[in-house]
């Protein structure tokens, strides 16, 4: 099997470059291309973890391995942060719209 | 919108599908439902406008102009008053040419119709020997078997498929009862015959030889019924007619004289759908009798002929007619008292103005007085203003430009000033009892008219004819009967009428070019409808995409957050 990454640090490398265009991404909502290239980090994801085989993951990568984790975390609490803000608005709209019947959206 | 499965919200703790129809729904909102507000009231617009359209030709309805114009339509019928209030022996009608006079009536005959009938009942001559099956029995029912009782004393008829004689054995069979079939009369005579019939009895035989609708009399007693007489349904070739037309008063009526052609009913039918005949047929099964009445009153003598032979009518004959008698009367007035014929009840021509319609022949003469009389007029004019008001209460309740400007327009003619003061009696509708400015309904603040009666009987007592002119006139038209006024102006309810004209013509009317206005809006808002629900449906398929994109995301996270916890650390 060919791997994409060469080894355990190449593969962290390639996730945290993601990350950080997911970051750019993100800022300019672009979810499609966020969709395509999160396919490619759990490919990472996945192949660190083949990598690894049996063995147990070196000791130095314990902080990159968190960072991984805490960025999907923080990812996925921007998404929701992100409906919430929409859900806000629309409670904003309807209040609007029920004090002026005849407000433009 | 989309009907696509869809797992929005899945993965997260958001329900993105609620929040998609919540934004569709806020979308929908700005940009369907005004439009949607304004259709409906462009709609409700065009209704109102459909309502004032009907209004307003109520309106013109009850001026009449172009009947009033002509004097077509009476204007100020004069009263009548009658010594015979009831109208029991004469009504009378007054229009507007009758003079006021008073006058008596006599009525000594009324007119009636002529009648032809036949003179000898259409039959089929039958003995004691013919079966009772091939006899004529009252309302064409079949003889039927049973108790029969006469006298008190019942007995039991069962000969009901023999002959006539059976009947005269079986009636003859009663304790003192003599019974015999009339081969003259056709007519079953009886003697010996104090009660006939009993709440038991089963058999129809009283009933149908007419004996239950017989005066006893002295013990004898015969059945009403002509055995001999055939029924309605009987062939017209059964009874010997031929040819294909009868004609009656001049006019033809076409008669199928085939074996299975037209029958007696199918003749009667016949000549009574056909109107220009005027005659009332009828066939008399009892006796066998056509009997033809002149729907005409008066001695006017009816014509029958055929083109075959159909002397089996037995109503061709001189004999077979009685003519009606014509109405006479007298109107003292009138001709100095003589005595007056008419074919008809109904008199008019004889005193200008006047209809008579004479109901029954007096006692004593009816006096008759004919007067002057305002209250149709009143009636009339009373009728046209609170249509009026109604067409203004109805704008004053939309109360936009169009309804103001049409209420000022119709109040600027009826208050309006026509004619030259001191040349024309008249010169205003409110000289002559137009009462405006009348709160009628103080909820939406309604002002209309009214007519002062006591102005008005004044006006009309001292000048109707001017009078007239002030309402009615036009100089400028050649049918107006009632003349101009002195400088040419059209009187107030022509220019009422006129003005109206303009809003309610179909094709170039005011109110038409509004409606029309009115549709082309609606049409156009239901273009930007269809384009606004297009641009909400985008809107919603662009969420929906943006939605499940987020919640693809949201899982993806989790997932790697999962599987990269799952790696194994050294410590």
């Amino acid at each position: 099997m060919v791997y994409k990454i060469k080894t355990l640090k190449d593969g962290f490398d390639k996730i945290d470059e993601i990350d950080k265009k997911i970051d750019a991404l993100f800022e300019e909502n672009d979810l499609g291309e966020i969709t395509k290239i999160l396919k490619d980090r759990m490919l990472y994801i996945t192949e660190i973890n083949l990598l690894t085989g049996k063995d147990k993951l070196p000791a130095e990568f314990k902080a990159r391995q968190e960072k991984i984790i805490k960025n999907a975390t923080e990812m996925q609490k921007k998404v929701l942060a992100l409906k919430e803000k929409i859900a806000k608005r629309i409670g904003i709209r309807k209040k609007l719209k029920a004090q002026n019947k005849n407000f433009a959206y | 919108m989309a009907a696509n499965v869809s797992f929005l919200g899945l993965n997260s703790s958001f329900d993105s599908a609620n929040l998609v129809q919540q934004l569709v729904q806020l979308e929908t909102q700005a940009r369907v439902t005004p439009l949607q507000e304004k259709r409906t009231d462009l709609r409700r617009k065009d209704s109102f406008l459909d309502a004032v359209q009907s209004d307003v030709e109520t309106v013109q309805t009850a001026i009449a102009y172009d009947t009033i114009k002509k004097g077509e339509a009476s204007l100020s019928p004069k009263g009548v008053t009658t010594s015979d209030s009831d109208n029991e022996f004469l009504s009378v009608t007054a229009d507007d040419d009758a003079v006021p006079q008073t006058f008596e009536v006599n009525v000594s005959k009324l007119a009636t119709n002529t009648i032809r009938k036949s003179t000898a009942g259409i039959i089929v001559d039958r003995t004691s020997a013919s079966d009772i099956a091939d006899v004529s029995f009252k309302g064409g029912v079949t003889l039927s078997d049973g108790d029969v009782t006469i006298n008190g004393e019942t007995l039991n008829f069962a000969n009901s498929t023999g002959t006539v004689a059976d009947i005269e054995t079986f009636l003859s069979g009663f304790t003192g009862v003599t019974a015999t079939f009339n081969t003259v009369t056709g007519q079953f005579d009886l003697t010996g015959v104090t009660s006939l019939g009993s709440s038991g009895d089963d058999s129809n035989m009283i009933s149908a030889l007419g004996l239950d609708n017989a005066v006893i009399t002295g013990g004898n007693v015969s059945g009403i019924q002509n055995l001999e007489a055939v029924q309605g349904n009987t062939l017209l070739s059964d009874i010997g007619v031929t040819g294909t037309t009868i004609t009656i008063n001049g006019s033809d009526i076409t008669i199928d004289t085939t074996p299975t052609g037209d029958t007696l009913n199918d003749l009667i039918t016949a000549i009574n759908n056909d109107s220009t005949v005027g005659v009332a047929a009828a066939y008399d099964a009892i006796n066998g009798e056509l009997v033809l009445t002149n729907e005409a009153t008066g001695a006017l003598a009816m014509t029958i002929s055929g083109d075959g032979d159909i002397s089996a009518f037995n109503i061709s004959g001189g004999g077979a007619e009685t003519l009606g008698d014509n109405a006479e009367f007298s109107i003292s007035t009138l001709n100095g008292g003589a005595t007056l014929v008419s074919n008809d009840n109904s008199v008019s021509g004889l005193v200008e103005g006047l209809s008579f319609d004479l109901n029954k022949v007096t006692t004593d003469p009816i006096r008759v007085t004919i007067a002057e009389d305002p209250s149709g007029y009143k009636q009339k004019l009373d009728n046209i203003i609170d249509r009026v008001n109604s067409v203004i209460r109805g704008l004053q309740r939309e109360n936009d430009s169009f309804s103001r400007s049409l209420i000022s327009r119709i109040k600027g003619v009826l208050g309006g000033v026509v004619g030259t003061s001191g040349t024309d009696t008249y010169t205003s509708f409110i000289q002559v009892g137009l009462e405006s400015e009348v709160a009628t309904d103080t909820e939406i603040g309604f002002t209309g008219y009214k007519l002062t009666d006591s102005v008005f009987d004044e006006a009309f007592a001292n000048a109707p004819d001017e009078l007239n002119k002030l309402l009615w006139g036009d100089s400028s038209d050649p049918d107006n009967i009632f003349g101009g006024l002195s400088n040419g102006d059209k009187g107030i309810l022509v220019q009422l009428e006129e003005l109206l004209d303009s809003y309610t013509d179909p094709v170039n009317g005011i109110i038409q070019g509004i409606s029309d206005s009115v549709n082309d809006q609606i049409q156009s808002v239901d273009n930007d409808i269809i384009r606004a629900q297009d641009s909400v449906q985008s809107y919603e398929d662009r969420l929906t995409r943006q939605y499940s994109q987020l919640d693809v995301i949201s899982a993806q996270y989790q997932q790697q957050a999962a599987a990269a916890a799952a790696i194994p650390i050294a410590q």
